[in-house]
């Protein structure tokens, strides 16, 4: 979990809510939901959905992992860890990713309990992994810390791999402990794990380093005690990482212009006058998406039905408008009613 | 999706109910379906199984569990005991000679399968049960990907492929807000609004994996205990501890369970006839019967592979295997998408909006010797304008007509007439009945008829070129010897 950022303007629109800036896998779901003024005026103003609905909306929404799958988590890592050279390491090796030296940042600058300077430690751990990464060696960075500006917002990134191979090309890495099915593999969990690393490259490049737009995911094998290595491209995630950080701060503005002065998010008022854009990605991103979607139904927006549905209404049409159906969805029921009157 | 598609969710939102998407039936629900509602192990590779409930819809159910599937030999328990139900329908299909079907919650309980079925096929450290389970479980699960195939019902796709409901395809996903929409569930609260009632079913989990907190109000307390009991070799409390960890397993089982039997009662009760094979009238079956009949012939095909001494079944990575699949999904997608566009009226106006096949107005019919030729090169001509669809012929291509016996035409000439409109003539050899084509009458035109045995052709030819033996092929003919 990241902690208090220094450049914070967004603090005035917390209220009561806790302060949970996003880390790699939040911001890049505001990238996916850039579409969404409500969304990032959250992630700018750095509180989570799930706590704005259960304040503000009265709506409790389980969020977060079974304990199970986060322990297995947590023994895969320190798995990873184990032996001189680490097993990463020699993983590393045996995909072309060869490096002479594994620095443990983690275990380097550890992290004290919440409140007791954590920010220090992140600037620390922060300082060390740019250090470990500009020192021109083949490395492989374990658990270092990053800052990423949006705007004028601070986030702390923490990537699970930094590596540097024998021919100085840098890359960012995810460590996840699911199994590696192949071709079988998740399409979306690989996609969140592609997007996150797209935010470490991100953050690295601020940092002024240059890192290919090349993901090391380090998952688990099926079939051994041995991690499994890919090395897949990150251009479509690092692309929306971009455009996302372009678009956020913007799009969190016309929220937040639509607000009365002095508004915060724990305001049940506030969050309902906050303009949102439903779509079918909410439901795996966002908890206020049964909301939305309720609130969708009731406006009767197309994209209750989906992004077809969506595409062929125009902009200001709605389902169930008095003026008729669009022309394009008119020809089409048409044609089915035609149809089905002939079976 | 096509617009026909869209147009009917529309519909179903504006009237708050299901709607059909077909005019035929696609799957035939076999009388000793297995359903199979699995519970996983969050956190652990895909092929842990914590627990699962298995039965027909009209027989017993029996629920099996395990303490801890992290417990090499527990997990092996388990899977003996889903060995023993699979290896009972497997038989049942054997006897009546036809094929296995498993009815499933959704892709995610699919992909749990395979998972299992891959940890188990060729794994030398499992017992033979269990070994032979996963090749059972392959069968399953490699044919799940068949356009068509008939084995594998995965609960949404299967009612996606039939109706659809007020919601994106996403939701439909989810088996329990899907079912909602086709009838409110008797658990529901009897005021309830439809997007109230499919809210509350959303808060359920519908395939292996449960909610977490589920896990961490029920089950891990339990798991705990069990695991220090074992430890220090208590044998009562990790007895217990076993208990509470079956109780807490149960109710995500039953209600998945519970999905599984409306959605077998919803497809069994849909009144619809077969998908019939319009392309050949005089041969009774229907589309429907050739696609059972391929599938018993592929199952037998892996009972013939599964019999042979030594044989390794080809890993998801093996070019063969790759090759296999590629053809076979190529050749079933296009007998079925032929078959279903020629034979469903709804299907066939859904291609027509897309483009894919044609509907036009016959001008007029002429039948003509070519110059000097003999009256065995008589040629039926058809003038016809396009009158729907944005589809348009090109010269040379064949279009099949869209009635019993399918017959191909052929486009001579395609003209853009005055109006914007499109002009063409189709020309076929011999004479033909003239009364189906009168002038103004409109027909329907599509681009291909079903070729069934498409698939056994690519597969023999693959064969000739392969002489590793595969599960997929179908059995060489035995040659008599003189």
């Amino acid at each position: 979990m990241t902690e208090r950022t220094t450049a914070d303007p967004g603090a005035f629109l917390r209220g009561a809510l806790p302060h949970v800036p996003a880390g790699a896998a939040g911001l890049y779901s505001a990238a996916e939901l850039h579409g969404c003024p409500a969304h990032a005026l959250m992630t700018m103003a750095q509180v989570s959905p799930a706590d704005v609905a259960a304040v503000a909306l009265r709506q409790h929404v389980p969020q977060g992992q079974s304990p199970l799958a986060l322990g297995r988590g947590t023994a895969f890592e320190r798995q990873l860890t184990r032996d001189t050279p680490s097993r990463l390491q020699t993983a590393l090796d045996r995909n072309g990713l060869g490096t002479d030296r594994f620095v443990d940042v983690a275990s380097t600058v550890p992290m004290p309990p919440a409140g007791h300077g954590r920010s220090h430690a992140l600037a620390a751990r922060e300082t060390a992994t740019l250090a470990a990464v500009g020192e021109n060696r083949p490395v492989a960075i374990w658990q270092g810390a990053l800052t990423l500006l949006v705007g004028k917002t601070t986030f702390r990134i923490q990537p699970d791999l930094i590596v540097r191979d024998r021919e100085g090309i840098v890359r960012v890495g995810e460590v996840k402990s699911w199994a590696d099915n192949g071709p079988r593999t998740s399409p979306r969990a690989l996609s969140s794990a592609l997007g996150q690393v797209a935010v470490g490259e991100r953050a690295l490049r601020q940092a002024g380093q240059h890192p290919v737009s090349e993901a090391v995911l380090v998952l688990a094998s099926p079939r051994s005690s041995d991690p499994s290595v890919r090395v897949q491209p990150t251009d479509r995630e690092a692309t929306l990482v971009d455009a996302a950080a372009r678009s956020l701060p913007r799009a969190a503005s016309l929220a937040l212009a639509s607000l009365p002065p002095g508004s915060t998010l724990d305001d049940p008022d506030a969050v309902r006058a906050l303009p949102t854009s439903y779509s079918d990605l909410c439901w795996s991103r966002c908890a206020l998406a049964t909301w939305c979607r309720r609130r969708a139904v009731e406006r009767g927006d197309p994209a209750v039905l989906g992004a077809a549905a969506a595409s062929a209404h125009e902009p200001d049409r709605r389902l169930g408008d008095p003026a008729g159906r669009p022309r394009q969805v008119q020809a089409a029921v048409d044609a089915y009613l035609r149809a089905a009157r002939h079976v | 999706m096509s617009d026909l598609t869209t147009a009917a969710r529309v519909l179903a939102h504006e009237q708050q109910t299901v709607v059909d998407v077909t005019t035929t039936l696609r799957l035939r629900v076999q009388p000793h379906t297995l359903l199979l509602s699995l519970a996983g192990m969050a956190g652990e590779h895909g092929g842990v199984l914590h627990a699962f409930t298995a039965g027909a819809a009209d027989g017993p159910r029996e629920t099996h569990a395990v303490p801890d599937p992290r417990d090499r030999d527990a997990q092996a328990e388990l899977f003996i005991e889903l060995a023993r139900v699979v290896d009972r329908t497997w038989r049942q299909a054997v006897d009546d000679r036809t094929f296995p079907q498993v009815l499933l919650s959704g892709t995610a309980a699919l992909d749990h399968l395979a998972q299992i079925a891959q940890r188990l096929r060729n794994n030398d450290r499992v017992s033979d049960d269990a070994r032979v389970l996963g090749q059972r479980l392959s069968y399953w699960t490699d044919r799940a990907d068949v356009p068509g195939q008939q084995s594998v019902i995965v609960g949404p796709a299967a009612l996606r492929t039939h109706l659809v409901t007020g919601m994106s395809p996403t939701q439909e996903e989810h088996l329990g807000a899907f079912l909602e929409w086709c009838a409110p569930s008797p658990l529901m609260p009897r005021d309830a609004t439809l997007l109230e009632r499919v809210e509350l079913a959303e808060r359920y989990a519908t395939g292996p994996a449960r909610r977490p907190e589920d896990d961490r109000d029920g089950l891990i307390p339990a798991l705990t205990r069990h695991g220090f009991a074992t430890m220090v070799g208590d044998q009562d409390e990790a007895a217990l501890a076993a208990v509470e960890i079956g109780r807490a397993l149960q109710p995500a089982l039953r209600h998945q369970m519970r999905l599984l039997l409306d959605t077998h009662s919803i497809l069994r009760s849909l009144d619809l006839p077969d998908l019939p094979d319009l392309a050949t009238p005089l041969d009774p079956r229907t589309a429907l019967d050739r696609l059972c009949a391929e599938e018993t012939r592929a199952f037998a095909s892996w009972c013939a592979y599964l019999a042979l001494p030594d044989h390794p079944i080809a890993t998801d990575d093996s070019d063969v295997a790759a090759a296999y699949r590629l053809a076979r999904h190529e050749t079933a997608h296009a007998a079925v998408t032929a078959a279903a566009t020629l034979g469903d009226p709804l299907t066939r106006e859904a291609a027509i909006l897309a483009g894919a096949a044609l509907r036009a107005r016959i001008d007029r019919l002429e039948s003509r010797v070519p110059g000097d030729r003999p009256r065995s090169w008589r040629r039926t001509a058809l003038h016809a304008t396009l009158v729907d669809g944005p589809g348009v012929p090109r010269p040379g291509e064949t279009w099949h007509l869209a009635a019993p016996g399918a017959l191909p035409w052929r486009v001579d000439t395609v003209t853009p007439g005055t109006g914007g409109d499109v002009r063409f003539t189709l020309s076929r050899a011999g004479t033909t009945d003239t009364k189906a084509y009168r002038p103004s009458t409109t027909v329907d035109l599509v681009p291909a008829v079903p070729d069934w045995d498409a698939g056994r052709r690519a597969a023999n030819w693959l064969r000739e070129r392969n002489a590793t033996p595969s599960p997929w092929l179908p059995p060489r003919p035995e040659r008599s010897v003189r």
